[in-house]
C-alpha cells in the first residue's frame, strides 16, 4: 500500500506574516547599514524639517534624522514585544498545569485568582507596576508577567483537563501506560500547543502595550530609541511636526501587522477549534 | 480453557438521575484464536461491556457492579489498578472506534510505535524502530519508513486503521477489543481491515472481540455471535446461524434491516421505535415494546437468556413456537 502524504500547506497569511517578520528581523540585524543617518548626530540648523529626500521621515527638534531613529528603534521594540511575551507564558503555563492537576479545587483556585486579575484592564494595571517596580525593560517584563498570564493559565487548565477525558489517553492507558508517562509525555505536550498559538497572537499586543508603555516615558527614560517615546515626541508637536507621530505609528502598526499574519497563519495551519 | 470468560458482569454508572445500569449480567468466553461478535444498535452496552474488561470504562463514574472477568485462568475484575495495568495492552489491547482519536495527535506514527516497545525490558531504541516497522508491515503497510516519519493527522482513516491495529499489536496481546474497526470506511476498505483481523487470528492465534452494527459482517466472519439489547445478551449463535436461522424477533428484525440480504420482493425491513435509554427498566422481555410477536407473558418477570443447544441461546420466550 503506497503511502501519499499531504504537502505542507502555507497559506497566504502565513505567508505574508512571515515576511513581514523576515523583513523586520533584517531591519534589526542591519540597522547600520540600513540607517542613512547616525541617530544620535544632533544638528540645530535641521531641526523640525518635513519629509524630504534627504529625510524620508522628516527630522525631529534636535535636528536628528526620524527614519534612522525608527530603524534603530526597532530594536528595543521588538525586544519588548518577543520577551514580553515569555514571562507570561512561563507564569500562566505552569498554573494551568497546576490547577488541572488539582481538579475541581485547583481549577476553582484559579477561576478565582484569573477574575481577580483579569478584572482590571492590563493597560490600567501595568502602567502603574512599571512606574512602582522602575521604569525600563525590567519593569515591564514584571508587570506584563504579573497581568498577563491569565489568559495561558485557563486555556492550559481547560485543555489539560479535556486532554485527561481524551480517548488517546484512555488508549494510553489501555496500552498499559503509567499514569505519570501520560501526563508528562502525552497530555502537557499536547496542552502546551494552544498556550504556543496564544502566546504568538499576543506578540502584536505586548507591542503596542510596550509602546503604550514607551508613550508615557516608562520604558526609556534615559533617551533610547523607542517607537512609543518619539509617538509622544510627536503628540507633543502635532500641529508643528505632523511627521513626528505619524511615521513611528506606522511602523509600530507594520510590525503589529507582521504578528498578527503570523499568528493567524499558525493558528488555520495548527488551531483545531479554537 | 477458554482465554476469557466473563461471568454474570453488571456494570453500573452513578448519573444525576441515579444508578443506571448499563450492562446488566452478561456471561460469555472466548477461546485463542476465536473471533466473537457483539452486534446490536448503539447504546445498548456493547462497548461498555468491552471496556470494563479492562476497567477503562468511558467517563469518571461507571464501575464494575458485579460478576468475574477470568482471563487466563484469574479474575481480573476486582486486580488492583497497579496489577491491571499489566494486562492492559499486553494481554488485552483494544482498537476505539475512531482511530483518529486513539492516536496522540503531535507524535509521529514511528515515536508513537517504538514508545510501546520500549516499554518491554531490554529493548533498544534502533530494535524498537526496526520493530515498528516490522508491525507496520504485518498490517499491510509497504512504505513503512515513510509512514513511520507521519503525523496521524496526515493520514486517511484507512491508513489509520491500519497503524492504530499496529499499536494495539505492539505489546503482543492476546485478546483484541476492535470497537466497530470498519466504522466510517469505504466499503474496500472495511473488507481490508476484515481480512487482515482475520489475518492476525490465523498468524498470531489472536483472539478477537468484535464490536458490529452490522449483523451481516458478525454472523460471516465470526466464529460465534452474541446479539446485545438494552445492555442484556438476547442472542448466542455460532457462524452463519445468527443470519440464516435467528432465534430472537430482535436478530430477526436486525438482519431484516439489511439490505441485499432480504429477498428484493421484500420491503427493506426498518425496527419500529428507539432502544430504550441506558439503564430504563423494562419488565419482562426488555424488546417486547418493539416487538411483533410479543404476547401477555412477554410483558411480565424476568426473562432470562436460556441455552437451547450446545452452541446456541436465547431470551425469548416464544422462541419454540417461532422458529421450530
Amino acid at each position: 500500500m503506497s503511502i501519499a502524504l499531504p504537502q505542507w500547506h502555507v497559506s497566504p497569511a502565513l505567508r505574508r506574516g512571515a515576511i513581514l517578520v523576515g523583513i523586520w528581523l533584517l531591519v534589526v540585524a542591519g540597522a547600520d547599514l540600513l540607517a542613512p543617518y547616525d541617530p544620535t548626530i544632533r544638528s540645530l540648523k535641521e531641526v523640525f524639517l518635513p519629509p524630504s529626500w534627504a529625510h524620508w521621515f522628516g527630522t525631529d527638534d534636535e535636528g536628528r534624522d526620524v527614519f534612522s531613529r525608527a530603524i534603530f528603534a526597532a530594536r528595543l521594540d521588538l525586544m519588548l514585544a518577543v520577551l514580553g511575551v515569555f514571562p507570561p507564558f512561563a507564569i500562566g503555563t505552569t498554573l494551568g498545569l497546576l490547577a488541572a492537576h488539582g481538579g475541581d479545587f485547583g481549577e476553582a483556585i484559579l477561576k478565582f485568582l484569573g477574575r481577580s486579575v483579569g478584572a482590571f484592564p492590563t493597560y490600567l494595571l501595568a502602567l502603574p507596576i512599571v512606574a512602582l517596580a522602575g521604569p525600563g525593560l525590567r519593569g515591564f517584563l514584571l508587570a506584563v508577567a504579573l497581568t498577563g498570564w491569565v489568559g495561558y493559565a485557563l486555556k492550559v487548565q481547560a485543555e489539560t483537563r479535556r486532554l485527561m477525558q481524551s480517548d488517546f489517553v484512555t488508549a494510553g492507558r489501555g496500552l498499559g501506560f503509567g499514569s505519570f508517562r501520560i501526563l508528562v509525555l502525552h497530555v502537557f505536550p499536547n496542552s502546551l500547543l494552544p498556550a504556543l498559538l496564544l502566546a504568538v497572537s499576543e506578540v502584536a499586543g505586548m507591542l503596542l502595550l510596550g509602546c503604550t508603555v514607551g508613550y508615557f516615558g516608562l520604558i526609556a527614560p534615559s533617551g533610547d530609541m523607542e517607537w512609543g517615546a518619539m509617538v509622544a515626541l510627536g503628540a507633543a508637536n502635532l500641529d508643528s511636526a505632523w511627521w513626528l507621530a505619524l511615521f513611528p505609528g506606522l511602523v509600530v502598526l507594520a510590525m503589529a501587522t507582521g504578528f498578527n499574519l503570523l499568528s493567524e497563519g499558525l493558528a488555520e495551519r495548527f488551531g483545531s477549534e479554537s | 480453557m477458554p482465554l476469557l470468560s466473563v461471568s454474570h458482569l453488571s456494570v453500573e454508572f452513578h448519573t444525576r438521575q441515579g444508578l443506571l445500569r448499563a450492562v446488566d449480567d452478561v456471561s460469555f468466553a472466548i477461546e485463542p484464536g476465536e473471533i466473537l461478535g457483539l452486534v446490536g444498535e448503539s447504546g445498548v452496552g456493547k462497548t461498555v461491556t468491552c471496556r470494563a474488561l479492562v476497567r477503562l470504562l468511558p467517563g469518571r463514574n461507571g464501575r464494575i457492579a458485579s460478576g468475574r472477568v477470568d482471563f487466563a485462568g484469574r479474575d481480573i475484575a476486582r486486580l488492583p489498578e497497579e496489577e491491571l495495568r499489566h494486562y492492559r495492552g499486553r494481554q488485552i489491547a483494544l482498537l476505539f472506534q475512531d482511530p483518529a482519536s486513539q492516536l496522540d495527535p503531535i507524535l509521529n506514527v514511528g515515536d508513537q510505535l517504538a514508545e510501546i516497545i520500549l516499554l518491554q525490558e531490554g529493548v533498544e531504541p534502533a530494535m524498537a524502530e526496526r520493530q515498528a516497522a516490522a508491525l507496520l508491515e504485518q498490517v499491510g503497510i509497504d512504505d513503512s519508513a515513510r509512514l513511520m516519519a507521519a503525523y496521524p493527522y496526515q493520514l486517511g482513516p484507512g491508513l489509520l486503521r491500519r497503524v492504530a491495529i499496529a499499536q494495539a499489536l505492539a505489546s503482543s496481546p492476546r485478546l483484541l477489543i476492535a470497537d466497530e474497526p470498519t466504522k466510517g470506511l469505504d466499503p474496500g476498505i472495511q473488507a481490508q481491515i476484515l481480512r487482515l483481523l482475520l489475518d492476525l487470528r490465523d498468524r498470531r492465534g489472536l483472539a478477537v472481540i468484535m464490536i458490529s452494527q452490522d449483523l451481516g459482517v458478525v454472523s460471516q466472519l465470526c466464529d460465534s455471535a452474541a446479539v446485545m439489547y438494552a445492555g442484556r445478551i438476547v442472542e448466542r449463535a455460532p457462524k452463519g446461524e445468527l443470519l440464516n436461522r435467528p432465534l430472537h424477533p430482535y436478530s430477526e428484525a436486525l438482519a431484516q434491516c439489511l439490505p441485499g440480504v432480504a429477498p428484493a420482493s421484500v420491503p427493506l425491513h426498518e425496527i419500529a421505535g428507539e432502544p430504550p435509554a441506558t439503564g430504563e427498566l423494562i419488565p419482562g422481555c426488555r424488546f417486547h415494546p418493539r416487538c411483533p410477536h410479543a404476547i401477555d407473558r412477554c410483558r411480565f418477570g424476568d426473562v432470562q437468556l436460556v441455552e437451547v443447544s450446545a452452541w446456541r441461546a436465547t431470551a425469548c420466550l416464544r422462541w419454540e413456537d417461532m422458529w421450530q
